[in-house]
């Protein structure tokens, strides 16, 4: 199944990035006289009632989705595995004051607290990312701290201090590479998460500004429109196919990172 | 036990300070003046000057959030910029289709997760542990929105056999309004029920492997006593906490359902609210949701270290 998941992911963000090449038209050009059409040879997915064409909408808004949630899951899980290892291995009133900032940001389900950033900040692209971003950070550096707290009394952190490794280097070099695989896990239930709530986002309003498309704009445009089922269902279609495939991997990661799930 | 309930209760204290906080500050982080905002293009020093003055704005930061906290716990939030009637009584207007909403799900998400996580988890590998595979992973897959826009087109446009929006509470007209929440409900407890039935499919097979169940057929109890009376009892209680934290996430749910059903409700409020930049209505709003939020993870926290000792005394 995991394998699927890859499939589906990769074909879809391959499809993302050669937006330009793939989508047949404009995504906000206005095609005159081809309002609220229905599927054709010509337009895929039909056309919106700006007659602008669904489908070129539809990828160019999945490269947008994809942007965002690579940009907000790297950036930000980046940043909070380097704050958890800090926490972790400095501990003290360091790792107290960390920690009580990520349980109040982790006491903000996902799309709440984006929404909140949302209402401050106003929409637009960049805004998204930083949402979404920062509601990945503190689970990245709950694992971080984590790990780092069960490897730095191992015995080879034990060593490579004793050989006179600094602090910097016992933690990136030596800590860091055994700490990966649950991060890598987080990092693949992370961008599931960010694409639902970038949808999410751009379905309530508050992601993308038109005309800019986003998938979630995009569905959220339909809804007036509702005799047209290929103008919500198609693009829900493949917002729903790289969900699926995002979970499908998450799920494959979790499963090959965790030897107790692998047997069973 | 009561040590464990009063810690808890004492570690929520920082995190509810510092989520009110933060909830505070996004009025303060908001591009621009709101005094001038709020007063439009039209109007003249003086008069954005007045609006400071009234909305509190000229005092230091740390003054405004001690009064508006203070008058958070005692229940005033302040007045809508909009419609400039309390945010209190929009919010306790937009409760009851919330919870009404939440709690239909919640039902709807218990029964479908637990029956199909237990029908799953006693035929392991069976075609119809196959079906649950594929049935969580499209529940847990697809938004609420398109979900929602699917069902509205077959049920409601298609078929006509429901209303494709509104509401109708359930205390006036109980049947008409079950027809405005079937859908939304079902829409809403659907990723729940995934979730939950994913949980109960895990502590069921965990279960059933025991010795004790071996011994109950071994004593001659039918499949389905021993699956009833020995499994689901044994296999549910690590269940409770998901069940307590599925809750919380079905409040956030409801701000995107209730969207796409044009439902009255919380999430709803604030929607609409930052689309009129709303303020008041925004910040009280999310400090709802979000001690919402977090008082139902508290329960779950207790619960759990009531159901398992071990997590008590760690």
């Amino acid at each position: 199944m995991g394998a699927v998941g890859l499939l589906i992911v990769l074909t879809l963000i391959v499809v993302g990035f050669a937006a330009p090449l793939i989508a047949p038209h404009d995504p906000i050009d206005q095609l005159r006289g081809h309002r609220l059409e229905g599927p054709s040879a010509d337009f895929w997915f039909g056309t919106d009632e700006f007659s602008r064409d669904i489908f070129s909408r539809a990828v160019y808004g999945l490269r947008a989705s994809i942007l965002v949630s690579i940009f907000a899951v790297g950036a930000f899980g980046t940043l909070g595995t380097v704050v958890g290892f800090v926490a972790g291995y400095f501990r003290g009133w360091v790792d107290a004051i960390a920690m009580r900032v990520v349980d109040s940001m982790l006491a903000f389900p996902g799309l709440l607290l984006a929404i909140a950033i949302l209402a401050a900040l106003g929409a637009g692209i960049q805004n998204v990312a930083l949402a979404i971003g920062i509601g990945a950070f503190p689970r990245f550096a709950r694992i971080g701290r984590a790990q780092m707290l069960s490897e730095s009394s191992r015995d080879y952190v034990t060593a490579a201090r004793v050989t006179g490794a600094g602090e910097i280097r016992i933690m990136f070099r030596h800590v860091a590479v055994n700490a990966l695989p649950p991060l890598l896990v987080q990092a693949a239930l992370s961008m599931a998460g960010a694409v639902l709530i970038e949808a999410s986002l751009g379905y309530l309003g508050l992601g993308t500004e038109p005309p800019q498309p986003s998938l979630g704009n995009l569905i959220n445009g339909a809804r007036a429109h509702l005799d047209k089922w290929n103008y919500f269902a198609l693009p829900g279609a493949v917002l729903a196919m790289f969900l699926v495939g995002l979970n499908l991997l998450a799920d494959a990661t979790n499963e090959a990172m965790d030897p107790h799930r692998r047997r069973r | 036990m009561a040590v464990h309930v009063i810690r808890r209760l004492i570690q929520a204290i920082p995190v509810m300070l510092l989520a009110s906080i933060f909830v505070f500050s996004i009025l303060q982080l908001v591009p621009g003046d709101p005094a001038t905002n709020l007063a439009g293009p039209d109007a003249s020093d003086q008069d954005v000057e007045i609006i400071r003055e009234r909305l509190g704005l000229d005092k230091p930061m740390f003054e405004q959030y001690l009064s508006w906290i203070g008058g958070a716990l005692r229940g005033d939030l302040g007045d809508s910029f909009r419609s400039s009637r309390p945010v209190s009584e929009l919010l306790r207007n937009a409760l009851a289709p919330t919870l009404e909403l939440t709690l239909v799900a919640f039902s709807i998400e218990l029964v479908l997760g637990v029956v199909l996580g237990v029908m799953a988890g006693t035929r392991l590998r069976s075609l119809w542990d196959w079906g649950l595979s594929a049935f969580t992973i499209v529940g847990i897959a697809i938004p609420h929105f398109v979900l929602g826009l699917v069902l509205l087109y077959f049920v409601g446009f298609k078929l006509g056999w429901l209303p494709i929006g509104g509401r109708v509470p359930l205390t006036e007209d109980p049947i008409e309004g079950l027809r405005y929440l079937v859908l939304p409900a079902l829409v809403l407890g659907l990723t729940g029920a995934s979730v939950l039935a994913r949980f109960v499919r895990t502590s069921i097979a965990q279960v059933m492997n025991q010795d004790y169940i071996r011994t109950a057929r071994a004593k001659g109890l039918a499949g389905r006593a021993v699956v009833v009376r020995h499994g689901l009892r044994n296999g549910l209680v690590p269940v409770v906490t998901v069940v307590a934290l599925q809750f919380a996430a079905l409040l956030t749910g409801s701000v995107v359902v209730e969207n796409v059903f044009s439902r009255p409700g919380v999430g709803r409020l604030v929607v609409g609210a930052i689309q009129a930049r709303d303020y008041p209505v925004v910040q009280g709003a999310l400090l709802f949701l979000v001690f919402g939020f977090i008082c139902i993870n508290l329960f779950a926290d207790i619960m759990y270290g009531i159901l398992d000792p071990r997590i008590r005394f760690s």
